[in-house]
C-alpha cells in the first residue's frame, strides 16, 4: 500500500509528458499561417519554379516554342559543346566578371571606408544621398547615354569629338571588336554601386566602437585598422556582395543586347551567354537550344556560387581566428 | 479641437517653419530634378527637320482599269465614306477625277475580324506615321461600306522583324491568331508538302472573280510577283499590297561636290568603286548604310543570287526556285557547298563595298544612318522609297515643303557584275543583279483551329478585305502618303524620281540563304569584315554554320534526309 501510494504519490507529482505532435499535427496548429502563405507559394510555384522546371525539361528537347517538340537527349548539350559563338561568349562573360571582381568591386569598399572616415555627420550623409541619385536613374536611360557618347561617326559622337579636340584619333568603340569589350565594362565608369557602398557603410558602422578605440589604443594606424579589422569584419557583406556580382554578371545581357542592337557586337565581340540564349529562343527559334544554354549557365554560376563561399569567411570565422 | 483650432495650429506650425540651409538645397534639389524630367520629357530636338506631310505622291490610275472597275449598282455609302488621308488636301491627283468608285457592298458577310499588322514608328515630331493614319481610316471605310462587318486592328508590339514573328509564332501557340495577319514568313515547302500549313490556301480565291473588279482576283497582281511570292510551294497563302522595288538614291549636292555629273552613274561595279573613291575624297561618307545583318546579308545576298545563278540552276535542276527537299539534299549530299569561287568573290566584293560605309557602321541603327544621309553627311542610301518603314523620299519632301535645307536626288539600281572585278569567268556567268526579291509585308489568312476570330463568316470576309484592298482605288489611297509603290499594276506614282524603280522588273531569285533564317550567319561575317578571319576561315566556317542549320530544319520538319 504505501508503495502503490508512494506510486501513486510520485506519478501525481511527475509532469504530464505530452507526445510530440507529428508533422500533419503541426501544420494543423499553424493552419492559418500557412493558408495566408498558400497564395504566395502558389504564385511562386507557378511564376517562378514550374518555368525553372520547364527549362530543365526543355534542354533535352528540340522546340521551336510552337509545334515542334521532339526528345533529342542529349544533343542540345553535345552542340554546345563545339559551338564556337557559345564559347566565345563564355569567354567574354569570364573576362567581364574577372574585371567585375576588381576595380567594380574594389570602387564600393573604398567609397564606404571613405565616407566612414568622414569626421563630419552632415558631410557623411551628404555623399551617402550623393552617391546614391545614380542607382535611380534608370538603366536604359544611361545606356542611351552612353551610346551617343560613343558614337563613332565623326562629329557625332561625344567621347570621339574630345579625342579630336586634343588631336588624338577617334576609336570605334562599340563598333571594333579591339575595343568593343572595354567599351561596354566602361559604362558604369566610377562604378561607385550606391546600394553595394550602402550595405558596406552598413557593415561598418555596426563595428563595436571598443573595437575600434581600442586599436587606437593600441597604436594601430588607420591603414592596418582598416585591413586588419574593418575588412575581417564585413566579410559577410564582401561575401554576400561577391555572390551578387558573380550571379548578375553572368546572367547579364540587357546592356549588350541594348548596345549592340541585340546582335552581340561586331563579330561578336561583346556576346555573352545571355544575349546568345536570347537570340536562340527569339531569333532562330530554338527554344530548347537555349534552355540547354540557360541550364549550363545555371549550373557554372552553381559552381561559382560554391567556391565562392568556399573561399570567403565571414565574421563567424573571423571571431574563431580571434580577431574579434 | 475643433475646425478652427486645428486651423490656428496648422498655420502656427507653417509660419513656425524655418528655412533652414538644408531645407532650402532640399527644395533647391527637388526644383531642378523636376526640371530636368520636364526637360526630357517631350519630343527630342533633333537636327532634322521636322516632318509633316505635305499631302504625299502624286498618284495616277489607268483609266482604262478605272472604267473597268466601274459599278453597275448605285453609288452608296462608299463615296460618302470616301476619306483622304490626313494634309492631302491641295495634292492634285489624276486619280481623284478617274477613280471608280466601289459601290459594292456585300451584305451578306456579318461577323468580327481583327487585324494584326506593325504599325509603322512615329515621326520624328511625335506624330502618327501617315502609313498608320490612312491604314485606321481604310478599315472605318471599309466598315462603313459594309455595314455588317466589324474590323479591329490589333497594333503588333515592335519595330523589327524578329518582333514581328516572334509575336505571330506566340499567337499560333496559344491559337490565337488575328483573323488577317501581316507578316513576312508565311507557309513553307515543307508545310505544304506534309500538309501542315497554319495559313489558309489563297489560291483557289485569286482565280476566282473578285467582287470589286469584276475579274479574276489574281489580276489585281502582277504575274512575276505572283510566282515569287509563291517561290517552289504549289499554292499561295497570302498576297501583298506594295510592291517591292529598291535602287541607290544619291544626293545630288554631294555627288555634284565629288565632281560627279547623271552620266556617271555607275552600270558596272567597277564604275562603281570609282564614284565610291570619289565621293569618298571628297570628305563625304560615300553610303549611308548600318553594318548590321539585315543590311550586309542583303548586301551579300542580292551579289550571290546574281552570280552564282549557273551553279544554282544546276542544283536546282534548271528551276528558279527549289523546294527545301532539293536544297537540302543538295547541302548535305555535297553537290551544294559555300567554297565556290562565285561566294569568294562575293565576300570580297562585300567586304570592298564595306570600306565605303560609314566608320563603326556595326554598331550604327537604320535610324542613325537615315540621318547621315537627311543631314548630308553621307552621299548615298539604299532602299525602297516607303517600303517596310523606310521613308527617305518623304522625310525629304516634306523637308522641302517647310523650307528646311534639302537636296535633290538621283537614283540607279545596284550595278551589274564586270570582269573587272569578279573576273571574267564569274562576270559572264552572272545572272543579271537585282536590289529586289524581297518581298513587302504580306497578309495571310490563319486556319481556323488558329483563328481567334471564331465567327463563321471570318474567312469570307477575311479574302473580301483583302480583294478590297488591292483594288485600283483603294491602292491609291493606301500609298500616296507612304510613296510606297503599289501592287496593283494599274496604279502609279508620278514622280520622275520612282521612275526607276517602276523599270526594275521583280527579278525571280531565291531568298534561300538570307540572313533572317541563319541569324548565326553575321557574327562569322563581320569578323571577316572586320579582319578577324581570313576568306579561308570565312568559307569554312560558313558552310559549318549552314550545315548546322540545315541539320536543325532538317529535324524540324521531319524530312527524311541523311544529314551529318
Amino acid at each position: 500500500m504505501a508503495v502503490r501510494n508512494l506510486t501513486s504519490a510520485h506519478a501525481s507529482a511527475a509532469p504530464r509528458t505530452r507526445r510530440p505532435a507529428n508533422i500533419w499535427q503541426q501544420i494543423w496548429r499553424m493552419r492559418l499561417i500557412y493558408l495566408f502563405l498558400l497564395p504566395a507559394f502558389v504564385l511562386f510555384v507557378i511564376f517562378e519554379y514550374w518555368p525553372t522546371f520547364l527549362v530543365f525539361r526543355e534542354a533535352f528537347y528540340d522546340w521551336d516554342g510552337f509545334r515542334i517538340n521532339n526528345f533529342i537527349g542529349l544533343a542540345n548539350f553535345q552542340e554546345i559543346l563545339h559551338d564556337p559563338t557559345f564559347r566565345q561568349s563564355l569567354k567574354n562573360i569570364l573576362i567581364i566578371l574577372v574585371f567585375y571582381l576588381t576595380i567594380p568591386f574594389a570602387m564600393p569598399i573604398i567609397i564606404a571606408e571613405t565616407v566612414f572616415n568622414l569626421a563630419s555627420e552632415r558631410a557623411q550623409k551628404f555623399w551617402r544621398v550623393f552617391l546614391l541619385i545614380p542607382a535611380i536613374i534608370p538603366f536604359l536611360v544611361i545606356l542611351l547615354l552612353w551610346q551617343y557618347l560613343y558614337n563613332p561617326v565623326p562629329g557625332e559622337g561625344f567621347l570621339n569629338n574630345v579625342l579630336q579636340h586634343f588631336g588624338q584619333q577617334p576609336k570605334l568603340w562599340l563598333a571594333s571588336p579591339n575595343t568593343s569589350l572595354w567599351s561596354y565594362m566602361l559604362i558604369e565608369f566610377p562604378w561607385a554601386s550606391g546600394t553595394y557602398m550602402l550595405i558596406y557603410l552598413a557593415g561598418l558602422q555596426n563595428i563595436p566602437q571598443d573595437v575600434v578605440d581600442a586599436s587606437r589604443l593600441d597604436g594601430a594606424s588607420t591603414w592596418t585598422r582598416i585591413f586588419r579589422i574593418d575588412m575581417p569584419l564585413i566579410m559577410g557583406q564582401i561575401k554576400l556582395i561577391a555572390i551578387l556580382t558573380v550571379i548578375q554578371t553572368l546572367q547579364r545581357y540587357v546592356g549588350i543586347y541594348i548596345l549592340t542592337n541585340g546582335e552581340g557586337g561586331p563579330a561578336n565581340s561583346t556576346m555573352v551567354p545571355g544575349v546568345y540564349l536570347f537570340q536562340k529562343a527569339f531569333n532562330a527559334h530554338r527554344l530548347g537550344y537555349a534552355c540547354a544554354v540557360g541550364l549550363v549557365m545555371f549550373l557554372f554560376i552553381l559552381a561559382l556560387t560554391l567556391i565562392n563561399q568556399f573561399l570567403i569567411k565571414s565574421e563567424s570565422d573571423a571571431q574563431e581566428q580571434g580577431i574579434v | 479641437m475643433d475646425q478652427r483650432t486645428a486651423a490656428e495650429a496648422i498655420t502656427r506650425k507653417l509660419t513656425a517653419t524655418r528655412y533652414t540651409r538644408r531645407r532650402l538645397l532640399g527644395m533647391t534639389a527637388a526644383g531642378a530634378g523636376s526640371a530636368i524630367l520636364a526637360a526630357c520629357g517631350g519630343s527630342s530636338a533633333t537636327s532634322t527637320p521636322a516632318p509633316t506631310s505635305t499631302g504625299g505622291a502624286k498618284v495616277i490610275v489607268s483609266t482604262s482599269t478605272a472604267a473597268a472597275a466601274a459599278p453597275t449598282t448605285a453609288p452608296s455609302a462608299a463615296s460618302a465614306g470616301g476619306t483622304s488621308p490626313a494634309g492631302s488636301a491641295g495634292a492634285p491627283t489624276t486619280a481623284a477625277a478617274v477613280s471608280p468608285t466601289i459601290a459594292v457592298t456585300r451584305a451578306e458577310l456579318k461577323g468580327k475580324v481583327t487585324i494584326a499588322r506593325q504599325p509603322a514608328s512615329p515621326l520624328s515630331n511625335g506624330k502618327d506615321d501617315p502609313g498608320n493614319i490612312v491604314f485606321q481610316q481604310l478599315i472605318d471605310r471599309y466598315q462603313k461600306e459594309h455595314p455588317g462587318v466589324t474590323m479591329e486592328w490589333t497594333r503588333v508590339p515592335g519595330s523589327s522583324f524578329d518582333d514581328l514573328y516572334q509575336w505571330v509564332i506566340t499567337r499560333q501557340s496559344a491559337k490565337s491568331v488575328p483573323g488577317i495577319v501581316g507578316s513576312h514568313t508565311f507557309t513553307t515547302s515543307s508545310q505544304e508538302a506534309t500538309n501542315t500549313s497554319p495559313w489558309v490556301d489563297l489560291s483557289p480565291y485569286l482565280e476566282k472573280s473578285s467582287a470589286y473588279t469584276s475579274k479574276p482576283w489574281k489580276a489585281d497582281f502582277p504575274e512575276d510577283t505572283l510566282v515569287y511570292m509563291r517561290e517552289s510551294k504549289k499554292d499561295l497563302y497570302s498576297v501583298t499590297f506594295t510592291a517591292y522595288k529598291a535602287a541607290w538614291l544619291y544626293n545630288k549636292n554631294l555627288w555634284t561636290k565629288a565632281g560627279l555629273t547623271e552620266a556617271d552613274e555607275p552600270k558596272t561595279w567597277g564604275q562603281f568603286f570609282t564614284v565610291l573613291d570619289k565621293l569618298k575624297a571628297s570628305g563625304t561618307i560615300p553610303i549611308a548604310r548600318t553594318g548590321d545583318a539585315f543590311a550586309l546579308s542583303h548586301a551579300y545576298w542580292i551579289i550571290a543570287n546574281s552570280v552564282g545563278h549557273k551553279d544554282w540552276l544546276a542544283m536546282s535542276g534548271g528551276k528558279t526556285f527549289a523546294d527545301d527537299k532539293t536544297r537540302f539534299t543538295a547541302l548535305c549530299t555535297g553537290k551544294w557547298k559555300m567554297d565556290t569561287p562565285w561566294n569568294r568573290k562575293t565576300a570580297e566584293v562585300t567586304k570592298r563595298l564595306f570600306q565605303y560605309w560609314p566608320p563603326g557602321s556595326t554598331s550604327l541603327t537604320a535610324a542613325n544612318v537615315e540621318q547621315l544621309f537627311l543631314t548630308q553627311k553621307a552621299a548615298l542610301w539604299q532602299g525602297t522609297p516607303g517600303n517596310q518603314g523606310q521613308t527617305i523620299l518623304r522625310r525629304v519632301d516634306e523637308a522641302k515643303a517647310e523650307g528646311l535645307e534639302s537636296f535633290a536626288v538621283g537614283a540607279f539600281p545596284t550595278p551589274q557584275p564586270d570582269a573587272e572585278t569578279f573576273g571574267a569567268d564569274i562576270a559572264a556567268n552572272a545572272a543579271p543583279l537585282a536590289d529586289d526579291g524581297e518581298r513587302g509585308l504580306e497578309y495571310g489568312i490563319p486556319i481556323p483551329d488558329l483563328r481567334q476570330d471564331k465567327d463563321a463568316g471570318v474567312e469570307a470576309i477575311a479574302v473580301d478585305w483583302l480583294q478590297w484592298m488591292t483594288t485600283p482605288e483603294i491602292q491609291a489611297i493606301q500609298v500616296k502618303p507612304t510613296y510606297d509603290l503599289p501592287i496593283n499594276p494599274s496604279v502609279k506614282l508620278d514622280d520622275p524620281r520612282l521612275q526607276l524603280f517602276y523599270k526594275s522588273k521583280t527579278q525571280l531569285f531565291p531568298s534561300w540563304w538570307f540572313y533572317g533564317n541563319r541569324p548565326t550567319w553575321i557574327g562569322n561575317f563581320q569578323a571577316y569584315l572586320l579582319n578577324k578571319k581570313d576568306l579561308d576561315t570565312y568559307i569554312k566556317d560558313e558552310q559549318a554554320e549552314l550545315m548546322d542549320y540545315t541539320q536543325q530544319q532538317i529535324r524540324q520538319s521531319k524530312l527524311n534526309i541523311p544529314c551529318g
